[in-house]
């Protein structure tokens, strides 16, 4: 589908600009274009009570932007309903009310009028750059004494960690799994039990649903995520960030490194430092 | 989930919406308008509405054109949701 500011006809898909968004409706007549909602400018925010669906001329439509009309490519004209159908659904729910800015709003309206199907392309876009949005998360905590190693997950891992014979390192491999956990459910919303764990050659463990690098330096377990590939050292030289508290030196290295965020858990809860505790 | 806590991962979401990123923190309290305030366009309250759909695992399904006017009103839309 192609938007052009083209001449309308009874049937039309029309659309306006307003900032960012776009306001939709459907054209049946210069005197009668019919939308859900008047156009959202901050003048008719003001004076419009409930959203309902009705009809304006094309002037109030437009309120002097450019009006664009839906240019259908083949496979949409063939799927798109009968211009009259069209026109006869949209004025039938005129006064229709049930606003919803996500879910219900003026491009769900004209596409179940000219196909019959509610959807939002603006909505999906949005939820499309959410989901795909630069993760990466930056795990902190104190190693606690007598770490249980009851919940790591998988099996093959805890048996590995049992065989750490050095028990302060035995420990704070519990620790970095068990925050691995956490940083899974807070960044992903995903348990490790889910999110496809496997073990490369080398040794290396990696997941199907994330990047993660983990370590620990000074009594400091550390544990990075990321939905692009990551490392992480403590304590490291070079381009460091150095905490106030704890007093480590954090390097992080990967693609997303411009959005890290940095959190810190404790007893079970988890909390966003930001960047605001770096020196 | 307390009213801290949800602000604090509001905070989190702004910090994706908006491309001043973390300089933006420093403006959102309860009482920030979203939009005189803080100075979000549509498309970054669409987002916001969005990310917090797939944050918290709600549905804005009552929501009307000026529901949320300050941060302290998508706190406590998200608040009475949870509960």
């Amino acid at each position: 589908m192609r938007w052009e500011p083209a001449a309308c006809r009874a049937g039309d898909m029309v659309r306006i600009r307003l900032g960012s968004v776009y306001h939709y409706g459907v054209f049946a007549g210069e005197d009668e274009v019919i939308q859900f909602g008047l156009p959202p400018t901050a003048e008719n925010r003001a004076k419009e009570g409930e959203v309902k669906v009705l009809a304006t001329d094309i002037d109030t439509f437009a309120c002097g932007c450019i009006v664009e009309t839906a240019q259908l490519d083949r496979a949409e004209q063939k799927r798109r309903l009968p211009p009259d159908e069209t026109v006869r659904r949209a004025r039938s729910r005129i006064g229709e009310a049930g606003y919803n800015i996500l879910h219900n709003n003026c491009e769900h309206f004209v596409n179940e009028c000219v196909f019959g199907e509610s959807r939002c392309t603006q909505e999906e876009d949005v939820r499309r750059r959410w989901l795909s949005r630069p993760i990466c998360d930056v795990y902190l905590m104190t190693i606690p004494e007598g770490c249980s190693d009851a919940d790591i997950y998988p099996e093959k891992r805890r048996q590995e960690i049992m065989k750490i014979k050095d028990a302060a390192a035995r420990n704070a491999a519990v620790c970095l799994w068990q925050l691995l956990e956490v940083a899974a459910g807070h960044s992903f919303h995903t348990a490790l039990r889910g999110a496809g764990l496997k073990r490369r050659l080398g040794g290396r463990w990696v997941c199907d649903s994330f990047s993660f690098a983990l370590t620990f330096c000074h009594g400091v377990a550390a544990v990075a995520v990321s939905n692009a590939p990551v490392d992480l050292q403590l304590g490291g030289s070079g381009k460091t960030r150095r905490l106030r508290q704890p007093p480590v030196a954090i390097d992080v290295s990967g693609a997303h490194v411009a959005a890290v965020k940095f959190f810190w858990a404790e007893n079970g809860a988890v909390t966003l430092m930001g960047n605001r505790f770096f020196e | 989930m307390s009213r801290n806590e949800i602000l604090e991962q509001l905070k989190e979401i702004l910090i994706t919406a908006d491309e001043r990123g973390a300089a933006l923190l420093d403006l959102v309290t309860e009482d920030a308008r979203l939009q005189e305030d803080l100075g979000l366009s549509s498309v970054n309250l669409l987002y916001l509405i969005i990310a917090v759909e797939e944050t918290f695992g709600i549905r804005f399904d009552d929501v009307g054109v000026n529901a949320f006017p300050t941060v302290g009103d998508v706190v406590t839309y998200i608040e009475g949701k949870l509960s």
